[in-house]
C-alpha cells in the first residue's frame, strides 16, 4: 500500500464511476459499487501485480462486486428488477449542441441493449480496453468478446440510423 | 476478397497485426461495400469514445483513497475488531435496496466472539452452513428462511460464508468462518422489516468492513464453493 498506488486508484475514479453506472444504471447502486470496489482495491492492493495496467484489475473487481450484488438481491426475495426501473438519463434543460444531442440518442440506443452487450461495449469503445484486456475482465474467451461485440456494435448502429 | 464483421471490427480497434490490417486495409480500399460495413463499427467507435467524458472537480471518494493508502498497511489481526469507517462510508448497498423494498433498519450491532462459542449458532443454521450453495435458500424447521450469500476463502485457506435469515419481521445478516472447533459466527447484523419508512443505520459499518478485517478475497466462484465445502470435516 503506497501514495502511488493511491494516487493511480483517484485517477481512474472517473471511469470507475462511468463502468458502475454502465452495469447498475441506477446513480444510486453506482455510487454503492465504486465505493465497494475503492474498499476491496485498497485491501488488496498488496495482490496487485505492479506491472499489470491497473483498469481491468479495478474493472474485474467491480464486476465481480456487481455479480455479488445481483445474486443478494436474487436471494433476498421480493426486489425491484433493477433492469425494470425506468433510466434515469442525464437531460440537459437547453441541448445546445447537435454532438451533445448524438451523445444522449448514443446513451439512449446503449441503454436498450442487453446487459452483456453493454459491458462489452463499455469496455472496448469507451474505457478503451483492449479485446485481452477485456475477456480477462469479463472471464470469457476473446473470441467471445469480439462476436458480442461485433453483434452489439450493428444493434447499436442499427438502432443511431448507421447505415 | 471475403471479411467478416469481425475482422472488420478489430481493424477499426486496431486490434489486427500490422499486415492483416494492411492487407484488409487494402481490400477496403478497393470495395465500397466492405467500406460501408467498416463505417458502421468505426462510427460506433468513435461515438461511444464521446461518452469518455472527463472529471468535474474532485471524486468525493479521493480523500479516503488518500487517507487510506497513505497509511502503513495494518497488520493482518483477524481476530481484532475491526476499525469504524468513516461515517459517510457506512451505507451498504444491501441497505440502500433494503430502502426500496421499504424495509426500515432498527440497529446494527457488532458481536465478538473469541474463541470458541458454544452458544453461537443455531444447529440447523449450522447444517446450513456446511451444504447449502450460494443463492440458495432454504426454510428452516422454526420457519426461518435462511439466504445463502457467499463464501470467502481467507489467506490461510479458512473458509467464511456469508448469509441472511428472515423470521417473522426480523432479519439477520451473518458472518461465520470455519475453525477447529466448527463454525464461528464473526460479525452479525440485525435489521426489522417495517413497511413504513427507512432509517439508516448508524454504528460501525457492517460485513465489509468485517471481511476486510479478516483479510476475505472475492467471494468463491460456485465450482470453488463446491470444493471447499466437499473439503469440509464431516461431523
Amino acid at each position: 500500500m503506497d501514495a502511488a498506488f493511491g494516487e493511480a486508484l483517484i485517477a481512474l475514479l472517473p471511469n470507475l464511476r462511468r463502468f458502475a453506472l454502465s452495469l447498475s444504471r441506477r446513480a444510486d447502486l453506482a455510487d454503492d459499487l465504486v465505493q465497494i470496489t475503492v474498499e476491496r482495491a485498497i485491501t488488496h492492493a498488496a495482490g496487485f501485480d505492479r506491472r499489470a495496467r491497473l483498469e481491468p484489475w479495478l474493472f474485474r473487481i467491480m464486476r465481480n462486486a456487481w455479480i455479488d450484488q445481483t445474486r443478494r438481491q436474487r436471494t433476498a426475495g421480493t426486489q425491484v428488477d433493477i433492469f425494470e426501473i425506468p433510466e434515469a438519463l442525464p437531460v440537459d434543460p437547453a441541448p445546445a449542441l447537435e454532438a451533445h444531442l448524438m451523445l444522449q440518442s448514443v446513451e439512449v440506443a446503449m441503454a436498450t441493449l442487453p446487459p452483456e452487450q453493454r459491458e462489452v461495449l463499455h469496455l472496448v469503445c469507451v474505457e478503451e480496453m483492449s479485446y485481452a484486456e477485456t475477456a480477462e475482465v469479463l472471464s470469457i474467451p476473446v473470441g467471445t468478446v469480439m462476436s458480442r461485440l461485433s453483434r452489439a456494435r450493428l444493434a447499436l448502429a442499427g438502432k443511431l440510423g448507421i447505415e | 476478397m471475403q471479411i467478416d464483421d469481425e475482422t472488420l471490427m478489430a481493424l477499426a480497434d486496431g486490434e489486427l497485426e500490422p499486415d492483416r490490417a494492411e492487407a484488409v486495409r487494402r481490400a477496403v480500399a478497393a470495395d465500397p461495400e466492405l467500406q460501408r460495413r467498416l463505417r458502421r463499427f468505426a462510427e460506433t467507435r468513435r461515438l461511444l469514445g464521446g461518452l469518455r467524458t472527463g472529471a468535474g472537480g474532485e471524486d468525493p471518494l479521493a480523500g479516503m483513497i488518500r487517507a487510506a493508502t497513505a497509511a502503513p498497511a495494518p497488520a493482518p489481526a483477524p481476530q481484532a475488531a475491526p476499525k469504524a469507517p468513516a461515517a459517510n462510508l457506512n451505507r451498504r448497498p444491501w441497505l440502500a435496496l433494503a430502502a426500496s423494498a421499504a424495509l426500515a433498519a432498527l440497529g446494527l450491532g457488532w458481536w465478538e466472539w473469541s474463541g470458541r462459542g458454544a452458544d453461537g449458532l443455531p444447529g440447523a443454521e449450522l447444517a446450513a452452513l456446511d451444504e447449502l450453495p450460494s443463492g440458495e435458500v432454504r426454510v428452516l424447521a422454526d420457519g426461518t428462511e435462511i439466504s445463502m450469500i457467499a463464501s470467502f476463502q481467507l489467506a490461510g485457506g479458512q473458509l467464511c460464508r456469508e448469509y441472511e435469515t428472515a423470521r417473522a419481521r426480523a432479519l439477520r445478516t451473518v458472518l461465520a468462518c470455519r475453525d477447529a472447533d466448527g463454525w464461528q459466527a464473526r460479525f452479525a447484523a440485525q435489521a426489522q422489516a417495517d413497511g413504513a419508512d427507512y432509517r439508516p443505520a448508524s454504528g460501525p459499518e457492517s460485513i465489509e468492513a468485517a471481511l476486510a478485517a479478516l483479510g476475505a478475497g472475492e467471494p468463491l466462484t460456485p465450482e470453488d464453493e463446491a470444493l471447499a465445502l466437499r473439503a469440509l470435516p464431516g461431523e
